[in-house]
Protein backbone atom coordinates (compact mmCIF):
# COMPACT_ATOMS: atom_id res chain seq x y z
CA UNK A 1 0.00 0.00 0.00
CA UNK A 2 2.68 2.82 0.73
CA UNK A 3 4.64 1.13 -2.26
CA UNK A 4 1.27 2.77 -4.32
CA UNK A 5 0.92 5.52 -2.30
CA UNK A 6 4.88 6.79 -3.16
CA UNK A 7 4.57 5.69 -6.43
CA UNK A 8 1.72 7.37 -7.15
CA UNK A 9 2.93 10.71 -5.42
CA UNK A 10 6.46 9.74 -7.89
CA UNK A 11 3.72 10.20 -11.23
CA UNK A 12 2.48 13.66 -9.69
CA UNK A 13 5.99 15.21 -9.31
CA UNK A 14 7.08 13.56 -12.35
CA UNK A 15 4.02 15.03 -14.02
CA UNK A 16 4.10 18.61 -12.42
CA UNK A 17 7.56 18.86 -13.81
CA UNK A 18 7.16 17.27 -17.38
CA UNK A 19 4.18 20.50 -17.67
CA UNK A 20 6.57 23.23 -16.75
CA UNK A 21 7.49 25.48 -19.64
CA UNK A 22 11.30 25.37 -20.38
CA UNK A 23 12.71 28.52 -19.31
CA UNK A 24 12.27 31.66 -21.47
CA UNK A 25 9.12 30.42 -22.65
CA UNK A 26 5.36 31.60 -21.10
CA UNK A 27 2.91 29.16 -21.69
CA UNK A 28 4.50 27.58 -24.25
CA UNK A 29 5.08 30.48 -26.48
CA UNK A 30 7.94 32.84 -25.97
CA UNK A 31 8.12 36.39 -24.92
CA UNK A 32 9.53 37.77 -28.24
CA UNK A 33 5.65 36.13 -29.92
CA UNK A 34 4.16 36.80 -27.21
CA UNK A 35 4.81 40.55 -27.03
CA UNK A 36 4.06 40.33 -31.03
CA UNK A 37 0.68 38.68 -30.36
CA UNK A 38 -0.07 41.19 -27.67
CA UNK A 39 0.58 43.68 -30.00
CA UNK A 40 -1.62 42.43 -32.86
CA UNK A 41 -4.58 42.22 -30.14
CA UNK A 42 -4.35 45.98 -29.47
CA UNK A 43 -4.06 46.61 -32.62
CA UNK A 44 -6.70 45.08 -33.25
CA UNK A 45 -9.05 46.61 -29.92
CA UNK A 46 -7.99 49.92 -31.80
CA UNK A 47 -9.83 49.05 -35.12
CA UNK A 48 -12.54 47.72 -33.73
CA UNK A 49 -13.08 50.96 -31.35
CA UNK A 50 -13.05 52.69 -34.62
CA UNK A 51 -15.38 50.63 -36.66
CA UNK A 52 -17.51 50.89 -33.46
CA UNK A 53 -17.05 54.89 -34.08
CA UNK A 54 -17.75 54.93 -37.91
CA UNK A 55 -20.98 52.47 -37.23
CA UNK A 56 -22.46 55.18 -34.37
CA UNK A 57 -21.62 57.56 -37.28
CA UNK A 58 -22.92 56.21 -39.96
CA UNK A 59 -26.19 55.43 -37.73
CA UNK A 60 -26.50 59.20 -36.58
CA UNK A 61 -26.41 60.41 -40.34
CA UNK A 62 -28.99 57.73 -41.41
CA UNK A 63 -31.68 58.63 -38.43
CA UNK A 64 -30.98 62.25 -39.62
CA UNK A 65 -31.57 61.66 -43.22
CA UNK A 66 -34.60 59.40 -42.08
CA UNK A 67 -36.05 62.19 -40.23
CA UNK A 68 -35.69 64.51 -43.31
CA UNK A 69 -37.47 62.30 -45.69
CA UNK A 70 -39.99 61.41 -42.84
CA UNK A 71 -41.55 65.01 -43.22
CA UNK A 72 -42.63 63.73 -46.49
CA UNK A 73 -44.06 67.11 -48.26
CA UNK A 74 -42.98 69.73 -45.70
CA UNK A 75 -41.23 72.11 -47.94
CA UNK A 76 -37.88 73.38 -47.06
CA UNK A 77 -38.15 76.97 -46.65
CA UNK A 78 -36.87 78.71 -49.33
CA UNK A 79 -34.46 81.73 -48.92
CA UNK A 80 -36.77 85.14 -47.92
CA UNK A 81 -37.44 87.07 -51.52
CA UNK A 82 -34.28 88.49 -52.03
CA UNK A 83 -33.70 91.58 -54.41
CA UNK A 84 -35.64 95.18 -55.12
CA UNK A 85 -38.40 96.85 -56.96
CA UNK A 86 -37.94 99.55 -59.29
CA UNK A 87 -39.93 102.46 -59.28
CA UNK A 88 -43.34 101.95 -61.15
CA UNK A 89 -43.84 103.40 -65.03
CA UNK A 90 -47.11 104.56 -65.93
CA UNK A 91 -48.21 103.85 -69.53
CA UNK B 1 -107.05 80.81 -132.68
CA UNK B 2 -107.54 84.58 -130.72
CA UNK B 3 -107.86 82.36 -127.41
CA UNK B 4 -104.85 79.87 -128.35
CA UNK B 5 -102.60 83.04 -128.65
CA UNK B 6 -103.42 85.08 -125.55
CA UNK B 7 -102.90 81.14 -123.98
CA UNK B 8 -99.51 80.92 -125.09
CA UNK B 9 -98.32 84.88 -124.48
CA UNK B 10 -100.10 84.42 -120.28
CA UNK B 11 -97.77 81.35 -120.23
CA UNK B 12 -94.81 83.01 -121.59
CA UNK B 13 -94.73 85.90 -119.20
CA UNK B 14 -95.49 83.02 -116.38
CA UNK B 15 -92.25 81.31 -117.16
CA UNK B 16 -90.56 84.82 -117.35
CA UNK B 17 -92.05 85.67 -114.09
CA UNK B 18 -90.87 82.09 -112.38
CA UNK B 19 -87.67 82.86 -113.68
CA UNK B 20 -87.22 86.06 -112.13
CA UNK B 21 -87.59 84.55 -108.72
CA UNK B 22 -84.82 82.00 -109.27
CA UNK B 23 -82.44 81.74 -105.75
CA UNK B 24 -79.14 83.85 -105.74
CA UNK B 25 -76.23 81.79 -103.82
CA UNK B 26 -73.66 84.22 -102.59
CA UNK B 27 -70.13 83.39 -101.62
CA UNK B 28 -69.29 84.13 -98.12
CA UNK B 29 -67.24 86.86 -97.46
CA UNK B 30 -63.79 86.12 -96.33
CA UNK B 31 -63.06 88.43 -93.72
CA UNK B 32 -59.64 89.67 -92.62
CA UNK B 33 -58.95 92.32 -89.74
CA UNK B 34 -56.81 94.65 -88.18
CA UNK B 35 -56.94 96.75 -84.82
CA UNK B 36 -56.88 99.83 -84.15
CA UNK B 37 -57.80 103.01 -82.06
CA UNK B 38 -54.91 101.75 -79.15
CA UNK B 39 -56.85 98.15 -79.67
CA UNK B 40 -60.70 99.66 -79.43
CA UNK B 41 -61.48 99.21 -82.79
CA UNK B 42 -61.56 96.03 -84.34
CA UNK B 43 -61.30 96.79 -88.34
CA UNK B 44 -62.67 94.29 -90.43
CA UNK B 45 -62.67 93.65 -94.14
CA UNK B 46 -63.55 91.40 -97.04
CA UNK B 47 -63.49 91.06 -100.90
CA UNK B 48 -66.72 92.91 -102.65
CA UNK B 49 -69.54 89.39 -102.82
CA UNK B 50 -70.98 89.07 -106.98
CA UNK B 51 -74.52 89.54 -107.00
CA UNK B 52 -74.66 90.81 -102.97
CA UNK B 53 -76.94 93.90 -102.46
CA UNK B 54 -75.25 94.60 -99.37
CA UNK B 55 -74.03 92.52 -96.16
CA UNK B 56 -75.30 92.40 -92.29
CA UNK B 57 -72.57 92.97 -89.99
CA UNK B 58 -73.54 90.07 -86.86
CA UNK B 59 -71.89 90.83 -82.97
CA UNK B 60 -72.69 87.38 -80.92
CA UNK B 61 -75.26 86.03 -83.15
CA UNK B 62 -77.01 89.51 -83.95
CA UNK B 63 -77.22 91.52 -87.15
CA UNK B 64 -76.42 95.06 -85.63
CA UNK B 65 -75.57 96.74 -88.54
CA UNK B 66 -76.24 96.63 -92.29
CA UNK B 67 -74.18 98.00 -95.04
CA UNK B 68 -76.56 98.79 -98.19
CA UNK B 69 -74.20 99.52 -100.24
CA UNK B 70 -72.31 95.81 -101.82
CA UNK B 71 -69.05 97.77 -102.56
CA UNK B 72 -68.58 98.92 -99.33
CA UNK B 73 -66.35 96.27 -97.89
CA UNK B 74 -65.16 97.60 -94.64
CA UNK B 75 -66.16 98.05 -91.35
CA UNK B 76 -64.82 99.39 -88.00
CA UNK B 77 -66.64 97.63 -85.13
CA UNK B 78 -66.14 99.34 -82.07
CA UNK B 79 -68.69 97.87 -79.98
CA UNK B 80 -67.11 94.96 -78.07
CA UNK B 81 -68.47 91.37 -78.40
CA UNK B 82 -66.62 87.71 -78.77
CA UNK B 83 -67.40 87.20 -82.16
CA UNK B 84 -67.90 89.19 -85.19
CA UNK B 85 -69.60 88.33 -88.34
CA UNK B 86 -70.14 89.30 -91.90
CA UNK B 87 -72.95 87.90 -93.98
CA UNK B 88 -73.85 89.19 -98.06
CA UNK B 89 -77.36 89.42 -98.66
CA UNK B 90 -79.32 89.93 -101.73
CA UNK B 91 -83.14 90.45 -101.15
CA UNK B 92 -84.14 87.70 -98.84
CA UNK B 93 -80.99 85.58 -99.58
CA UNK B 94 -77.91 85.25 -97.33
CA UNK B 95 -74.33 84.03 -98.00
CA UNK B 96 -72.66 81.95 -94.76
CA UNK B 97 -71.24 84.14 -92.69
CA UNK B 98 -67.22 84.78 -91.69
CA UNK B 99 -66.66 85.02 -88.41
CA UNK B 100 -63.38 86.21 -86.09
CA UNK B 101 -63.21 84.64 -82.62
CA UNK B 102 -62.52 87.32 -80.24
CA UNK B 103 -63.72 84.99 -76.72
CA UNK B 104 -61.30 85.43 -74.20
CA UNK B 105 -59.74 82.57 -72.58
CA UNK B 106 -60.43 82.11 -69.03
CA UNK B 107 -58.81 80.70 -66.19
CA UNK B 108 -60.92 80.40 -63.08
CA UNK B 109 -59.70 80.51 -59.63
CA UNK B 110 -56.00 80.41 -59.86
CA UNK B 111 -54.58 81.11 -56.87
CA UNK B 112 -51.15 83.02 -56.52
CA UNK B 113 -49.22 83.88 -53.27
CA UNK B 114 -47.44 86.85 -52.07
CA UNK B 115 -43.37 86.52 -52.83
CA UNK B 116 -42.58 86.48 -49.09
CA UNK B 117 -44.19 83.28 -49.20
CA UNK B 118 -41.59 81.03 -48.23
CA UNK B 119 -42.53 77.53 -49.35
CA UNK B 120 -41.12 77.25 -52.63
CA UNK B 121 -44.65 75.58 -53.85
CA UNK B 122 -46.44 78.32 -53.18
CA UNK B 123 -45.84 80.36 -56.45
CA UNK B 124 -46.03 84.00 -56.36
CA UNK B 125 -45.85 84.69 -60.53
CA UNK B 126 -48.13 83.54 -63.24
CA UNK B 127 -48.02 83.83 -66.70
CA UNK B 128 -49.86 83.14 -69.74
CA UNK B 129 -49.88 79.94 -72.47
CA UNK B 130 -49.68 81.05 -76.24
CA UNK B 131 -53.12 79.52 -75.84
CA UNK B 132 -54.79 82.38 -73.69
CA UNK B 133 -54.28 79.89 -70.36
CA UNK B 134 -52.90 81.01 -67.14
CA UNK B 135 -50.34 79.38 -64.88
CA UNK B 136 -48.89 80.03 -61.70
CA UNK B 137 -44.88 80.13 -61.76
CA UNK B 138 -42.63 80.06 -58.96
CA UNK B 139 -40.33 82.96 -58.92
CA UNK B 140 -37.82 80.96 -56.87
CA UNK B 141 -36.59 78.96 -60.10
CA UNK B 142 -34.94 81.30 -62.79
CA UNK B 143 -35.81 78.93 -65.20
CA UNK B 144 -39.52 80.28 -64.96
CA UNK B 145 -38.65 83.83 -65.65
CA UNK B 146 -39.20 84.16 -68.87
CA UNK B 147 -42.67 82.78 -69.01
CA UNK B 148 -43.76 85.23 -65.56
CA UNK B 149 -46.34 87.77 -66.94
CA UNK B 150 -46.49 89.03 -63.57
CA UNK B 151 -46.10 88.65 -60.11
CA UNK B 152 -47.38 89.58 -56.50
CA UNK B 153 -45.49 91.37 -54.32
CA UNK B 154 -46.00 91.57 -50.42
CA UNK B 155 -41.96 91.32 -49.36
CA UNK B 156 -41.56 95.12 -50.43
CA UNK B 157 -44.75 96.70 -51.62
CA UNK B 158 -45.00 100.09 -52.87
CA UNK B 159 -48.60 100.44 -53.28
CA UNK B 160 -50.53 98.46 -51.08
CA UNK B 161 -50.20 95.76 -48.52
CA UNK B 162 -50.10 93.41 -52.00
CA UNK B 163 -49.26 94.49 -55.11
CA UNK B 164 -49.15 93.20 -58.76
CA UNK B 165 -46.41 93.81 -60.34
CA UNK B 166 -44.40 93.55 -63.42
CA UNK B 167 -41.33 91.17 -64.04
CA UNK B 168 -39.46 93.67 -65.34
CA UNK B 169 -39.66 95.84 -61.95
CA UNK B 170 -37.91 93.80 -60.37
CA UNK B 171 -35.10 93.80 -59.40
CA UNK B 172 -32.59 92.00 -60.65
CA UNK B 173 -35.74 91.66 -63.36
CA UNK B 174 -37.14 88.81 -64.33
CA UNK B 175 -37.49 89.68 -67.63
CA UNK B 176 -37.66 92.61 -69.72
CA UNK B 177 -40.90 93.12 -70.63
CA UNK B 178 -43.65 95.98 -69.41
CA UNK B 179 -46.54 94.67 -68.17
CA UNK B 180 -49.03 96.47 -66.85
CA UNK B 181 -51.85 96.85 -64.58
CA UNK B 182 -55.00 99.26 -63.88
CA UNK B 183 -57.64 98.81 -61.38
CA UNK B 184 -61.11 98.90 -63.35
CA UNK B 185 -63.60 98.79 -60.69
CA UNK B 186 -65.59 96.29 -59.28
CA UNK B 187 -67.44 94.31 -62.37
CA UNK B 188 -65.47 91.48 -63.82
CA UNK B 189 -68.57 90.55 -66.56
CA UNK B 190 -69.40 94.24 -66.97
CA UNK B 191 -65.83 94.67 -68.22
CA UNK B 192 -66.29 94.75 -71.64
CA UNK B 193 -62.89 96.26 -72.91
CA UNK B 194 -59.84 96.81 -70.45
CA UNK B 195 -58.54 100.40 -69.72
CA UNK B 196 -57.12 102.69 -72.36
CA UNK B 197 -53.39 102.95 -72.42
CA UNK B 198 -52.52 106.02 -70.41
CA UNK B 199 -53.97 104.54 -67.24
CA UNK B 200 -51.72 101.40 -66.42
CA UNK B 201 -48.77 101.30 -64.24
CA UNK B 202 -46.37 98.16 -64.22
CA UNK B 203 -46.95 98.27 -60.14
CA UNK B 204 -50.70 98.23 -58.48
CA UNK B 205 -52.08 97.46 -55.40
CA UNK B 206 -54.23 94.59 -55.27
CA UNK B 207 -57.67 94.82 -53.51
CA UNK B 208 -60.58 92.07 -52.51
CA UNK B 209 -63.30 92.15 -55.07
CA UNK B 210 -61.26 94.30 -57.50
CA UNK B 211 -61.14 93.79 -61.37
CA UNK B 212 -57.78 95.16 -63.34
CA UNK B 213 -57.45 95.35 -66.71
CA UNK B 214 -54.43 93.79 -67.87
CA UNK B 215 -51.54 95.30 -70.56
CA UNK B 216 -49.31 93.01 -71.46
CA UNK B 217 -46.53 94.40 -73.53
CA UNK B 218 -43.37 92.25 -73.98
CA UNK B 219 -41.70 94.69 -76.20
CA UNK B 220 -41.80 97.42 -73.46
CA UNK B 221 -42.84 99.38 -76.46
CA UNK B 222 -46.37 100.78 -75.67
CA UNK B 223 -49.30 99.46 -77.47
CA UNK B 224 -49.63 97.92 -80.64
CA UNK B 225 -50.92 94.90 -82.48
CA UNK B 226 -48.14 92.80 -83.27
CA UNK B 227 -47.22 91.31 -79.71
CA UNK B 228 -49.23 93.16 -77.13
CA UNK B 229 -52.17 91.42 -75.60
CA UNK B 230 -54.82 92.52 -72.74
CA UNK B 231 -57.17 90.94 -70.11
CA UNK B 232 -58.52 91.59 -67.01
CA UNK B 233 -58.41 89.77 -63.87
CA UNK B 234 -61.02 89.77 -60.83
CA UNK B 235 -59.18 89.18 -57.54
CA UNK B 236 -62.02 86.85 -55.86
CA UNK B 237 -60.01 86.33 -52.08
CA UNK B 238 -56.69 87.77 -50.47
CA UNK B 239 -56.52 85.87 -47.41
CA UNK B 240 -54.11 86.66 -44.27
CA UNK B 241 -54.00 89.34 -42.12
CA UNK B 242 -50.12 90.33 -42.71
CA UNK B 243 -48.00 89.12 -45.60
CA UNK B 244 -47.73 86.43 -47.10
CA UNK B 245 -51.22 86.84 -48.22
CA UNK B 246 -52.98 84.42 -50.35
CA UNK B 247 -54.49 85.98 -53.09
CA UNK B 248 -57.39 83.95 -55.56
CA UNK B 249 -58.30 85.38 -58.74
CA UNK B 250 -59.63 84.61 -62.29
CA UNK B 251 -58.22 85.80 -65.37
CA UNK B 252 -59.56 86.35 -69.06
CA UNK B 253 -56.84 87.14 -71.53
CA UNK B 254 -57.13 88.13 -75.28
CA UNK B 255 -55.65 86.10 -77.92
CA UNK B 256 -56.37 88.91 -81.02
CA UNK B 257 -53.12 90.91 -80.52
CA UNK B 258 -53.63 94.54 -79.16
CA UNK B 259 -57.22 94.42 -79.24
CA UNK B 260 -58.47 95.17 -75.52
CA UNK B 261 -61.95 93.63 -75.86
CA UNK B 262 -62.68 91.45 -72.71
CA UNK B 263 -66.08 89.88 -72.88
CA UNK B 264 -66.77 87.21 -71.09
CA UNK B 265 -70.81 86.99 -71.04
Amino acid sequence: MRKMALLLIAVVALTMIGCQPPEGLTGGVSQEAFDELKTQVETLQTDLDNVHASLDQLIEDYNALKAKVDKGSKPVPKPPAKGGIKPPTQK
Amino acid sequence: MKKLLGLTLAFAALLVMVGCDGEVTLDTPDVTYTVTDNGATLSLSWIEIVDADGYYIIADGVATDTLDDPATVTFNATVPAAVYGVQAYAGEDVSGTDEIDCTPYETTNLTVYGNSDPDPAHHSGFGFNTNGSCVTLAISDSTNWLDIDYYFNDANPTHGPIDIVSPGDHIPPYNTEDNASANSGTDYAGLDIADAPGSYSTQTALADGAVFSLFIDPDADGWDAENDHFGKMSVLSITGSTAPYTVTVTVAYQLVEGLRWCVTD
